[in-house]
């Protein structure tokens, strides 16, 4: 997000407007009001007799709410203003804003006061790639409403904008004259109402009601001040990336603002792995949502198939007329294993088995997936290759853009691709699918055959994907089974799902470790070294936090306490330097080089499994682990972070504490 | 021109049939088109039935038109287009609706069902 914005949201629902809290949406300013991936507002623009206020100060109080404060002046050098402006806005299902304007003077003063309004109800991939609407754009008015529309056959969406005080409503906007006398006051209030899908009339987020998340997460207590703040900053954030389908119960984590405030498969089950020890709902509400969706026939241009676990739903025009996929689209070949995995974590650390029990034809649908249409061509590997030409993802792992899977000289490999973490989710997945099948389903025999079929992958996958001239796993095995031999932050991920060999691990630790992979903010996404390597390169070069949070995992569960602290310890303090908030991903230049992390671009801030970082992080650092039956507790702290207590951790025990403190060792 | 208002269960099929994507749901669901009642739609582990309106029901399915209605039932109707371009909505349990219009899409019994005489 640029600096010069400002947002405010709820769920999917979000507004984004300049310092002012004007909304001028221009081809290069992404403003609005925004809901179910639709813009319902694109200009909201106040004027003080024809004047636009300026900007003193804005105060964003919570992240549903925001006050700005503004001078009417006349001259571009500030001269001390005797009329003051104060806006408070919070979103909902639109927003409601207050304005109140004050005469300081001692005399009168007559005012001209106007709020332009307008709207392009651009889907939010048209406001991205700058389309031509296909339908009719209308305006209504009555005595006390301004109804902006927009209609396309059975699409139609409207925005509703009324005023607490008379107006003058006419097509472009609300018009008010205001006679103030020495030293009073004149307040509006304006509801500006989206309507979208019928969700039920949930009531405005409330600063009760974020205490109430925040209050019900464990209580964290650290001798090092900033982590409590970043600890409540994540969970703030995640509590208002929370999203509801209307469909299932309860609420997941949307990915992220502005661009992905949407269900994703990938994001919303990893954001909610990293939150199961502190919001472990938030698994469950994932878990089912993502099972209603669950691939049902063989759709190529959603990319859908059988068991497969989606990858983003959108709820926009382009969706809803099949200019694009994403109804939902299935484009993602981690999303499937992913949900296995945080079904088995979820229920091992709350002991819900009773959503082990309801999800288990999902779960088989989605083993059957792997293995049927996974792996593509029967190699024993699972690979991706979309079948949507036009509008569906070249890449479906993680790192999907465009460029992210290449050779060690730069050369993009050909599709289809298997890369390394996909193997070493298959691996994980099937195992503790297992766990679940032997524990839950009483399905022994199953069990047995998933664990026979994991240890065959990981031999495979030792034998066919180690580089042994560079000592580290290959990115992945390209269309011709060649091995893409760039060092990547890829093989961290093995390391968390168990499948590298003991000694192979080893050394891909030290490349982790190694001044190519690791920034000293963060291990990068490609190393240094390699031919595509740019420290601002989405996914060739910039670290990305909910990446090493899980390196940082995996490096703790492999055993290499000491590494795994350095990461977490380089990471808070990454975040620390970001006012507590972790973006999606910042630059791969050396620490060596700034006192602080050069920001990314276009990263989305808060984004779900950034903001989860920490908190998996802390899991990491206190060594937290459920058997599930107890709580373990085995901490690794490095010696600045001092002491962290983790108070009334939920979980299959009722509620525990967890004590670490650093130790010489550590 | 079709009868909009005609039962769906005299229609079409009366009797039961394999929908394998509606393994694990128990549900009846009306049928609904714009306000008239079409049928109840009894799901039962795996077996369909198209029964005359009647309570009780945990989900209404309200359509647009009698041919939306018939495209859902044979599983030819993405149902968040149909969400998306108001084609028709679920009242009640949402969610099992939703489960029920996904898993018709895994093999409906309804594709060859010629309702009102028509073929798919």
């Amino acid at each position: 997000m640029s600096l010069n914005t400002v947002s405010i949201l709820d769920g999917n629902s979000f507004v984004v407007s300049d310092r002012r809290g004007d909304i001028d949406a221009s081809p290069v300013d992404t403003q609005g009001l925004f809901l179910d991936d639709t813009r319902f507002l694109s200009r909201w623009i106040l004027t003080v007799n024809g004047v636009r206020p300026s900007v003193l100060s804005v105060d964003e109080q919570e992240y549903f709410q925001v006050q700005f404060f503004e001078a009417v002046t006349t001259s571009t050098i500030y001269v001390d203003s005797h009329l003051s402006v104060a806006r408070k806005r919070a979103v909902g299902k639109g927003f409601h804003e207050e304005i109140l304007l004050e005469n300081h003077d001692k005399e009168p003063i007559d005012l001209d006061v106007k709020l332009d309004a307008a709207c392009d109800f651009a889907d939010l991939f048209e406001v991205k790639d700058k389309l031509q609407k296909k339908g009719q754009l209308y305006t209504k008015t009555t005595n006390d409403r301004l109804t902006l529309g927009y209609k396309r056959e059975g699409f139609i969406r409207e925005t509703y904008i009324t005023a607490s005080q008379k107006a003058d409503i006419a097509e472009d906007g609300l018009h008010f004259q205001v006679h103030l006398p020495p030293r009073t006051s004149w307040t509006v209030s304006l509801d500006v109402q989206a309507s979208a899908r019928a969700t039920g009339d949930e009531p405005m987020r409330s600063k009760a009601g974020v205490d109430a998340w925040v209050n019900a997460a464990p209580r964290l207590v650290s001798s090092w001040e900033p982590l409590q703040r970043i600890y409540r900053r994540s969970l703030v954030d995640m509590a208002a990336l929370r999203f509801r389908t209307g469909l299932t119960p309860g609420a997941l984590p949307a990915a992220g603002l502005p661009w992905f405030m949407a269900v994703f498969g990938r994001d919303s089950l990893i954001a909610s792995f990293q939150a199961i020890p502190f919001a472990p709902e938030l698994a469950a509400s994932t878990l089912r949502t993502l099972a209603l969706f669950q691939g049902r026939v063989e759709d190529p241009f959603r990319d859908e198939e059988p068991g497969k676990i989606l990858h983003e739903l959108r709820l926009g025009e382009m969706t809803a007329f099949e200019e694009r996929p994403h109804s939902p689209y299935y484009g993602a070949a981690d999303s499937t294993m992913l949900f296995l995995i945080v079904l088995e974590e979820y229920v091992r650390w709350t002991g819900d088995r009773a959503l082990a029990q309801e999800l288990e034809r999902e779960a088989r649908a989605a083993v059957s997936w792997i293995d049927r249409y996974g792996d593509r061509d029967h190699d024993g590997f699972v690979e991706y290759k979309r079948g949507n030409d036009q509008t569906g993802l070249d890449n479906q792992c993680w790192k999907d853009s465009w460029d992210s899977i290449a050779f060690a000289d730069g050369t993009i490999a050909p599709l289809p691709r298997a890369t390394c973490e996909l193997q070493g989710y298959v691996y994980d997945a099937k195992l503790r699918t297992a766990r679940l099948a032997r524990e839950v389903w009483n399905d022994p025999t199953w069990a047995t055959q998933l664990e026979t079929q994991a240890l065959e992958l990981k031999q495979r996958f030792n034998r066919e994907f180690w580089l042994p001239e560079r000592n580290f796993f290959a990115l992945a095995l390209d269309g011709q089974k060649r091995k893409v031999d760039s060092l990547t932050s890829n093989i961290g991920h093995l390391l968390w799902s168990g499948i590298a060999d003991d000694e192979k691990a080893a050394s891909c630790v030290k490349h982790l470790m190694s001044d190519a992979l690791f920034s000293g903010w963060g291990i990068r996404t490609m190393a240094s070294s390699e031919g595509s390597y740019n420290p601002i390169g989405y996914h060739v070069g910039t670290v990305w936090p909910h990446d090493n949070s899980f390196i940082a995992w995996g490096l703790r569960q492999s055993g290499y306490r000491a590494e795994a602290a350095r990461i977490s310890r380089a990471m808070l303090e990454a975040a620390d330097l970001f006012g507590g908030r972790l973006p999606e991903a910042f630059g791969g230049y050396p620490r060596s080089d700034t006192h602080y992390p050069v920001e990314y671009p276009t990263a989305c801030s808060p984004q779900a499994w950034a903001t989860g970082a920490p908190l998996l992080l802390i899991r990491t650092l206190l060594g937290l682990e459920s058997d599930g039956v107890h709580l373990i507790v085995d901490p690794a702290i490095p010696e600045p972070l001092g002491r962290i207590e983790l108070l009334d951790i939920p979980g299959c025990w009722g509620r525990m504490d967890a004590f670490g403190r650093a130790r010489a060792a550590d | 021109m079709e009868n909009q208002s005609e039962s769906l269960a005299t229609t079409g099929t009366s009797g039961e049939a394999d929908a394998p994507g509606l393994v694990g749901i128990v549900a009846r669901m009306r049928l609904m088109v714009g306000e008239q009642a079409l049928g109840v739609l009894v799901v039962d582990n795996g077996r369909v039935k198209l029964v005359p309106d009647g309570p009780p029901v945990d989900v209404t399915a309200v359509c647009k038109s009698r041919d939306v209605l018939i495209r859902l039932l044979r599983g030819q109707l993405n149902p968040v287009l149909m969400a998306l371009q108001a084609l028709g909505r679920l009242h009640g349990d949402r969610e099992r609706g939703a489960r029920i219009l996904y898993g018709l899409r895994a093999g409906s019994p309804f594709v060859q069902t010629p309702f009102d005489g028509k073929d798919a």
